[in-house]
Formats: structure tokens, C-alpha cells, sequence
């Protein structure tokens, strides 16, 4: 079980992605609509995982993770997102995400790659 | 050669058969200069990079109540609430990602933008034609209306 960080700008996939973790047995400590947003509530609650959308407002997911890299080196984050253009998945493992699950995903892939991610 | 009806077609289906678990079934493709849009509610997304364009995607509202419950795990939607919107805006987005998705395999680099959803009788003008692809399923047609133009960048 791990302590997770969901970070997207849509109200309907934190909501989805809260569910699939949760029912994995891993507890959501965390949730951000953007990339500020997460690297602002990195720092107060520190989560063992960060699963990071790309599209959003002000910050970027890909940004975002670069910060998040800076501030830990060895910071697990999985990248959800629907742009998964191969150039993006390549910069996203590029920046330092452990792996890209694409939009519209299925339970199994998700948790599969978070404990792929935590391993 | 892009072919945006292949590239509809694929992705309607990925996503509403693949994903959905609906007999998705592409209807003939009409191509518009001025579109009427006569179904209830719409997402619509732009495309910028080198090409430009913007995909609509438009549904009666009991096809998107349907598609929404779906997308929920099989829930009963009575009012259309934020989270719905939310979940009708991430259903467009997976559509015009998806087309992305397949432009950048033809080598053609675009970007998307935020999901704005329109409600009631539209028509759309413009300048470059708009090529409408209806996709049949057992919840009701979405039609999904796509409007692509190779971006020049003219200086202005
Ligand atoms: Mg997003």
C-alpha cells in the first residue's frame, strides 16, 4: 500500500483515479489541478507515488514532473495522460517518469504500472 | 495522406467500442461548408501545431447521460452535474488526443486545448470545410465534426 498524489485538472478523472487506487489498497493523501498545485502539496505531504496528468493549466504535467525531480531525484511519478504521442511518452521517461499510461486506461494497467512504479 | 475519416473512424471506435464496450458502427461522411449542428450537447477541442483545425463532438442528451454512466461505471444519470461535465470534457478530450495520436504518426505535430462544452442549436462557420462522421452505438449517434486546415504560418 502506498501513499499517492493524484494530480489532474479534471474533477472526473481525479475522481476516477482516486477510485481505482483506492480499491488497490493504496490511500490518496493528495489531489492537484495542476502542476503548481502539485508541487506545492509535494512538499507538505511528501507521497511515495505522484500520478501526473500532462494537459493542464498554468503548469504542465511534464513541467511539473521536472520540478518534482529537482526537488527529489528518486521521485516515483507515472504519467496519465491521453496525449501519448510517441515524442511525448519519450520525453516524459526522458524527464524522469517511471513509466506513461495512456487515457482512456483500464484498472488493471494502472495499478500495474503504479506497482511496477513502487517496486 | 491524411484521411480524416480513417482517422475518426479509428479513434471513434478505439474509444467507444474499445474502451466503452459499445457496438460502435462509423455511418457514412458528409462533407459541410457551413454545419448545423441540431443535437442537444457538444465538446468542442481546437488543434494547433502544423496543422489547425477544431473536432466537435455532438450527442443527443440522453446518448450523453448514457455515455456519461458508462464512463462512471455503469451509473444511472438523472441531472447533469459538474462531474458530468467534467466526464463529457474528458470524453472529448480522449476523441481529439486520439487524432493526435494518429496525425503524429503521419509526421504532423498538433497540440490540444481545453474542452468547452456547447449546449442547444449551433451552426458553425468557416473558413475551411467541415467534415462531419456520424458513429452509431446502441446508447443513441455521436457525431463527431472535424474541421483540419494545414497551417502556413502567414505572417500576419
Ligand atoms: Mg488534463
Amino acid at each position: 500500500m502506498a501513499k499517492i498524489m493524484v494530480v489532474d485538472d479534471a474533477a472526473f478523472m481525479r475522481m476516477v483515479l482516486k477510485n481505482i487506487l483506492t480499491e488497490g489498497g493504496h490511500e490518496i493523501i493528495a489531489e492537484a489541478i495542476n502542476g503548481e498545485d502539485a508541487v506545492h502539496h509535494y512538499l507538505k505531504c511528501t507521497p511515495d507515488l505522484v500520478t501526473m496528468d500532462i494537459t493542464m493549466p498554468e503548469m504542465d504535467g511534464i513541467a511539473a514532473l521536472k520540478e518534482l525531480i529537482k526537488i527529489n531525484p528518486l521521485v516515483k511519478v507515472v504519467m496519465c495522460s491521453a496525449m501519448g504521442q510517441q515524442g511525448m511518452v519519450l520525453e516524459a521517461i526522458y524527464s524522469g517518469a517511471k513509466d506513461f499510461v495512456v487515457k482512456p486506461f483500464q484498472k488493471e494497467r494502472v495499478l500495474e504500472s503504479v506497482m511496477k512504479a513502487l517496486a | 495522406m491524411l484521411n480524416e475519416f480513417e482517422v475518426i473512424t479509428k479513434v471513434g471506435e478505439n474509444v467507444l467500442k474499445g474502451y466503452l464496450g459499445l457496438n460502435a458502427q462509423p455511418l457514412r461522411q458528409q462533407e459541410q461548408q457551413e454545419s448545423y449542428i441540431g443535437k442537444d450537447i457538444g465538446v468542442i477541442i481546437q488543434l494547433v501545431g502544423q496543422m489547425d483545425g477544431q473536432v466537435i463532438c455532438t450527442m443527443n442528451l440522453d446518448t450523453v447521460k448514457s455515455l456519461i454512466g458508462r464512463m462512471m461505471g455503469g451509473l444511472e444519470i438523472g441531472q447533469l452535474d459538474d462531474m458530468c461535465w467534467s466526464a463529457l470534457q474528458e470524453f472529448g478530450n480522449w476523441i481529439v488526443s486520439g487524432i493526435a495520436i494518429e496525425l503524429s504518426e503521419l509526421g504532423i505535430d498538433v497540440n490540444i486545448t481545453h474542452p468547452i462544452i456547447q449546449e442547444g442549436f449551433t451552426i458553425i462557420h468557416s473558413r475551411s470545410k467541415f467534415m462531419a462522421v456520424p458513429i452509431s452505438t446502441e446508447i443513441g449517434t455521436v457525431e463527431i465534426y472535424i474541421s483540419l486546415e494545414k497551417n502556413n504560418q502567414v505572417a500576419v
